[in-house]
């Protein structure tokens, strides 16, 4: 049976890569920031020593559409593509190949069946920034394989906050019914709050400062009453209008079980904040 | 209230093609006529099927041949694929002298900084719309 070694929550800040590939003379504070939260999560994959990566993030109309839009979504490959046009024109991103796992990705879809959660699943799925920026940050050589799970978070109606609740429980479940693989790293991608394509969205300040400082307290509490109140699409639009993305960070807390949080804390960078969490096994963190 | 489906559709289908791209910015009245009559009216995905997707009215296909995204957005096509597919077209028209320089909010980013201050000014009477469609 499969364990999970590793959670992490992090940012998928699509300039990531363009900012921190600058000479060292030239970094910004933003970046040697993300560089500096980089070296964490690759000291935590180090003594964690994960075989896979499941990773909780959402598309952002690459790949799915309201033509046909899943709410949770599990790849099926063996081998994923990272990018897309667009975000190389946009960002600079760079085209990346990850490996996959198309056991783990049948097992957790097969196991949810068991815990509420009817999987959509694909067997042609490209990765975008959500995926490709949190992999730059964890594993930067690419070498550990990933299973993507994808979530709505842009493309209402979406999904209520309990069940991103749910969905970290159900997917411990599937994870740790898992003989595919052994040590498991699960990295969740998504924001606080934010806003793209809206007003706020090139302004050097947060969109909704309380808001960050009170959800960083939910999460590390575990206040999933004062999540779920606050995650409707009313109350998530005053945050700005692609703080959607936090909900996987709800179902980032649901899956803490009875890991301990090594690290926390609201990245300060130019807007808002970038939630950062990495919590490891107890045994993990005394060694 | 434009067609929501169909703006957003054109934003997202278009975006992810680049000599679609292209195409928009070169010239948008011929390549708006093209795509509603060629490709709104087939399913995404599958062009050899008829889409049950209504051709949007007149006001809606002059907004999007004039680039007004302001009117775009205020009525609630979805902000991110909107601004994702004026990105490109707002640092051509830049590039090109068409659209005028904007001055940029005092410390704010710098990430594409000249065509989201363009944008920006434009929509910020419009505030957050609802974008629930």
């Amino acid at each position: 049976m499969a364990e999970i070694v590793s959670i992490v929550g992090t940012t998928h800040h699509p300039w990531y890569h363009k900012k921190t590939s600058a000479p060292e003379k030239e970094l910004t504070e933003d970046a040697r920031n993300l560089l500096g939260w980089s070296e964490r999560v690759q000291e935590s994959f180090a003594r964690t020593n994960p075989d896979a990566v499941v990773i909780v993030a959402s598309d952002h109309f690459h790949q799915f559409f309201h033509n046909n839009m899943p709410q949770f979504i599990v790849g099926r490959m063996a081998s994923y593509q990272g990018t897309f046009y667009n975000e190389i024109r946009e960002f600079d991103l760079p085209r990346v190949q990850l490996g996959g796992n198309r056991q783990l990705s049948t097992d957790i879809i097969e196991a949810g069946f068991d815990n509420g959660f009817d999987f959509a699943f694909s067997d042609e799925m490209r990765l975008d920034h959500a995926c490709v920026v949190p992999s730059l940050i964890a594993q930067p050589s690419l070498d550990i394989p990933v299973v993507p799970v994808l979530t709505n978070c842009g493309a209402p109606p979406i999904p209520k906050g309990q069940r991103f609740v749910d969905l970290g429980s159900a997917l411990r479940n599937a994870i740790e019914g898992s003989n595919s693989v052994d040590r498991v790293a699960v990295v969740f991608s998504g924001n606080l709050s934010l806003e793209v394509g809206g007003p706020e969205q090139m302004m050097p300040y947060s969109v909704d400062p309380d808001f960050d400082v009170q959800a960083m307290d939910w999460l590390t509490g575990r206040d999933f009453d004062a999540l779920v109140a606050d995650s409707t699409y009313e109350r998530l639009m005053t945050h700005g209008n692609t703080s959607f993305q936090f909900l996987n960070m709800i179902s980032m807390a649901a899956m803490q079980d009875d890991m301990q949080i090594v690290h926390a804390e609201a990245m300060k960078r130019r807007g808002s904040p970038a939630p950062c969490f990495i919590y490891e096994q107890k045994s993990e963190v005394t060694q | 209230m434009i067609d929501h489906y169909a703006v957003n559709k054109f934003c997202y289908d278009t975006d992810r093609n680049p000599d679609f791209v292209k195409r928009y910015i070169d010239d948008p009245d011929a390549y708006v006529d093209w795509y509603f009559e060629e490709r709104l009216s087939r399913l995404l995905d599958n062009e050899s099927e008829q889409s049950d997707v209504q051709t949007p009215d007149d006001r809606t296909r002059a907004a999007l041949k004039g680039y007004d995204f302001a009117m775009l957005y205020g009525e609630g096509a979805h902000p991110f694929v909107l601004w994702t597919l004026m990105l490109p077209v707002i640092e051509a028209k830049l590039a090109s002298g068409e659209f005028e320089t904007p001055t940029a909010p005092d410390g704010a980013r710098l990430e594409n900084r000249a065509p989201m201050a363009y944008y920006r000014d434009r929509i910020l009477p419009h505030g957050r719309p609802y974008f629930r469609y």
